[in-house]
């Protein structure tokens, strides 16, 4: 309802203002017609004014040149000429005086500063020379008058029209020469100042040339002119009045441009009405689009919050897999160690089976000797004693496991000779009775960090040795050949075997966990997985794997070699 | 006692009266005395003239006044030398002695044979030449020029015959220096106190036929005075000079002026000087005037 309300006030101003142009438009038809009417009264009389001038300038002119004409220096020529005097005695001199007389003549008429006559010249009856002033071209004199009256001849050329003043000479009623002068009449009629000269012409027997530079000019695009004549018959001035609307400011042009302006503003509010619709809908829109935004600007930070919810929930849930990936790998590290004390176990049995043996057959021995009576003193002693080393071996057997099975806390400084011979102790049973043999080649470096950790290194790369070994059916010694030494600051261990190598195919995936090609019973795929964590983690090591090719007491060999590098201060 | 004095005194004017003055005499004194004629354009008698202004040069050239001394054709040598001098059928004849009025004569005196006897001249300062002229209505007619000077002078003295001419004895228009005098023409004798210009108004208002001669500078003004009046017939001698005339006993001062002279022809102020007071002589002499 307001809007409609603005809309009708809209157009009401704007008929106001319209029908305030046209009452200006009738006004200004109006009043320029009674201004155009006096403007051509004003512009005849102009035409009448300067005509006036013009006829002035010419008769002031036909009376000075007659004035000349009638020179002493003049008439003492044409005497001395008529008495037969030759220039070269006397008739020169008369010359002489009238050249200066025509300087003189021309340096002292002048409007303003601009000379009246660009050029005078004296001629004779057969029209020779016989003084002038420069030698500006001259025109042939149009004279078959037999009269003294001084006249304005006007010679046109190609584009151009000239005026002259010709003043016939006669003495005795005989015509002896004529004096002609040439009106300067682009520096006169500058000097004059003539308002519109643009618009006045020089008529000379039917061609029109501008007043401004004497130009020729076409009649035919003059639609309306004025005419008055100056010099009897020969030249006319006109006053184009064609383009004399153009003059007014009031002219058919501003009417026309009112009319324009009208019907711009006519179309000009219409548009503002459209536009005030047009804005009407875009601010509507523009207030949904607001109340979109706050809807958009909630829903926003609801999922923001949201998201911030689920945020904490996944570190939550991070911190919680990262702890339950920590608990795994402590499970699986504990797995691994529990493997190992399952091969632990094996090895015991092994290394307790000798002792054991012992341990039964010196008991039933002694038994046997005891119930056939021929156990001595010296036997028993003999059979207890080899009973208590038995003992204390397996004993000592005990205490090494122990030791292994001890968890280190903290680093420790060890000699990784020693961790080799450990780790030996613990196997050597299963060495001797699958018939291997180690060939140990090791410096006495000492390391800090944990040995446990470095023991269980070697026993679980011996065990895979002594498991692939195991495999081979050939008859060749069975090896395990271990280097250790130091290259800067570097442990470099290197554990082979000549077992024929692992194959190709899985030599890339023996360091992954639960990845194992032994069968059910031995393998658990937790071995080599923790050897490389432990090297990796925790003694901030590396170690690879390949198969190699070696010579070992002039025979060649095959088999897996794991190279280890370990930093001396972890 | 008494005509000791007079006799002292009669002695020392005599010398002043008779002797002419020389170079340091005449700077001694502090002026410069022209003696002049009124004649032409050369000596106007109004206190200008072309000769009036050359002297005037000349004397401030010289760092002295400058003063005028009247003259008349009668008295000029007397006035300059301190005796009278005449042409005596071409020969000079010394008259009376009169005393010394002035250094220079200068006023278009031309140079002549028996002229040089009784003055030296200066450099020629100026050309001329004597033309006959007629009246208008004289039934002699004006010569074509020929190309050649010695023909049209013989051409003109033909029309002489039986002729009534006006002449004026020793000055240049005497009609013995051009041989006129043995010529068939009827001589007559221009008065000695008329101007020479006069000579003009009197074959005018002569009732016969009667013609005169006119040198070139005097010709110029005549023609142009009595226009349509007089008319020129033809040439009666060839190319004449004209100079300044000093004493004989006055070397130095003719040095000192031919060395002014030319110093004002070669900067061109003597050719302004021609042109202010005779405009249309360069179109008659012009090799004389730009040598």
């Amino acid at each position: 309802m307001a809007r409609n309300k603005k809309n009708i006030a809209l157009l009401i101003a704007g008929l106001l203002v319209i029908g305030y142009t046209v009452f200006l438009v009738y006004l200004t038809y109006n009043g320029q017609n009674k201004l155009a009417h006096s403007k051509k009264n004003e512009q005849k009389l102009k035409l009448q004014n300067y005509a006036s001038t013009l006829k002035y300038l010419f008769d002031t002119s036909k009376s000075e040149i007659s004035n000349l004409s009638e020179h002493k220096s003049i008439e003492t020529y044409f005497s001395n000429r008529a008495l037969g005097m030759s220039m070269k005695y006397g008739l020169k001199s008369s010359i002489i005086k009238i050249n200066n007389k025509f300087k003189d003549f021309y340096e002292k008429r002048k409007i303003n500063k601009a000379p009246i006559y660009s050029n005078i010249v004296l001629l004779d009856s057969k029209l020779n020379i016989v003084a002038k002033l420069n030698s500006r071209v001259f025109p042939p004199v149009n004279h078959k008058k037999n009269s003294a009256k001084v006249y304005i001849q006007s010679y046109q050329t190609k584009d151009t029209l000239e005026l002259f003043v010709v003043k016939p000479l006669y003495h005795k009623e005989i015509n002896i020469g004529f004096l002609i002068s040439q009106l300067n009449m682009r520096g006169i009629l500058k000097e004059l100042s003539v308002q519109n000269i643009e618009k006045l012409y020089l008529e000379n027997s039917g061609t029109v040339f501008s007043l401004t530079n004497l130009n020729k000019s076409q009649k035919q695009s003059f639609k309306e002119y004025e005419k008055v004549q100056i010099e009897e018959n020969t030249l006319h001035l006109l006053y184009d009045m064609s383009d004399k609307e153009q003059e007014l400011f009031t002219s058919r042009k501003f009417v026309n441009a009112l009319i324009i302006l009208t019907i711009f503003l006519f179309f000009g509010i219409m548009y503002l009405v459209r536009i005030s619709n047009k804005n009407i809908k875009l601010r509507t829109q523009i207030n949904l689009t607001k109340d979109l935004n706050k809807e958009l600007e909630s829903k926003v930070e609801e999922k923001t919050k949201e998201l911030q919810e689920l945020n904490t929930y996944l570190q939550e849930r991070v911190e919680y897999e990262v702890k339950k990936n920590k608990e795994n790998e402590r499970i699986l590290h504990h797995q691994s160690k529990m493997a190992t004390m399952g091969e632990m176990i094996g090895n015991i049995a092994h290394q307790w089976r000798q002792p054991l043996s012992t341990i039964s057959t010196l008991a039933s021995g002694t038994k046997i000797q005891k119930e056939f009576g021929i156990l001595t003193e010296k036997q028993i002693e003999e059979n207890m004693n080899n009973i208590v080393d038995s003992v204390n071996y397996l004993s000592q057997t005990i205490d090494d496991f122990r030791d292994f099975f001890k968890t280190n806390k903290e680093m420790e400084k060890f000699y990784i000779k020693n961790a080799y011979e450990k780790t030996n102790k613990l196997l050597n049973a299963r060495f001797k009775n699958k018939n291997i043999r180690i060939v140990p080649n090791i410096q006495d470096i000492e390391i800090l960090g944990f040995k446990n950790e470095i023991i269980q290194v070697f026993l679980n790369i011996f065990n895979n040795s002594l498991d692939a070994l195991e495999e081979i059916k050939e008859e060749y010694p069975k090896l395990i050949l271990v280097d250790i030494w130091r290259e800067n600051e570097i442990i470099l261990i290197n554990i082979k075997d000549n077992a024929k190598g692992i194959p190709k195919n899985i030599i890339g995936k023996i360091f992954e966990s639960n990845f194992t090609t032994k069968d059910g019973s031995k393998g658990t795929g937790i071995g080599l997985y923790m050897t490389k964590e432990i090297i990796r983690d925790h003694l901030k090591g590396d170690i690879k794997v390949s198969n190699e090719k070696f010579k070992f007491e002039d025979r060649e060999y095959m088999g897996a070699s794991f190279e280890i590098y370990l930093p001396i201060n972890n | 006692m008494c005509r000791r004095i007079l006799f002292i005194f009669i002695l020392f004017f005599s010398f002043v009266f008779m002797q002419a003055r020389d170079l340091p005499e005449v700077v001694a004194s502090g002026e410069l005395r022209h003696i002049g004629v009124p004649y032409a354009n050369f000596v106007t008698g109004f206190g200008d003239g072309l000769d009036v202004e050359l002297m005037q040069g000349f004397a401030k050239e010289l760092g002295v006044k400058y003063v005028y001394v009247k003259s008349s054709w009668g008295n000029i040598f007397g006035d300059l030398t301190g005796q009278n001098a005449i042409n005596d059928k071409s020969n000079v004849r010394l008259l009376s002695k009169v005393p010394v009025k002035g250094d220079v004569i200068a006023n278009g005196l031309t140079i002549i044979d028996w002229r040089k006897k009784v003055v030296n001249f200066s450099h020629p300062t100026f050309p001329s030449s004597v033309w006959l002229i007629a009246k208008s209505s004289s039934k002699l007619t004006p010569i074509i020029p020929s190309g050649s000077i010695e023909q049209d002078i013989k051409n003109t003295k033909m029309k002489l015959k039986k002729i009534n001419l006006l002449t004026r004895p020793n000055t240049c228009l005497d009609a013995s220096l051009y041989s006129l005098d043995k010529s068939e023409a009827n001589i007559f004798f221009h008065p000695k106190n008329r101007k020479v210009i006069e000579m003009v108004p009197a074959i005018l208002n002569n009732k016969d036929e009667q013609v005169t001669l006119l040198d070139v500078p005097d010709a110029l003004i005549a023609l142009e005075k009595w226009s349509g009046e007089i008319k020129v017939i033809g040439p009666i001698s060839d190319i004449q000079e004209m100079g300044v005339a000093f004493p004989k006993d006055s070397p130095k001062l003719l040095k000192a002026f031919n060395e002014y002279f030319e110093k004002i022809r070669k900067n061109g102020e003597y050719n302004k000087l021609v042109k202010k007071y005779y405009p249309s002589v360069f179109e008659y002499f012009d090799s004389f005037f730009h040598k």
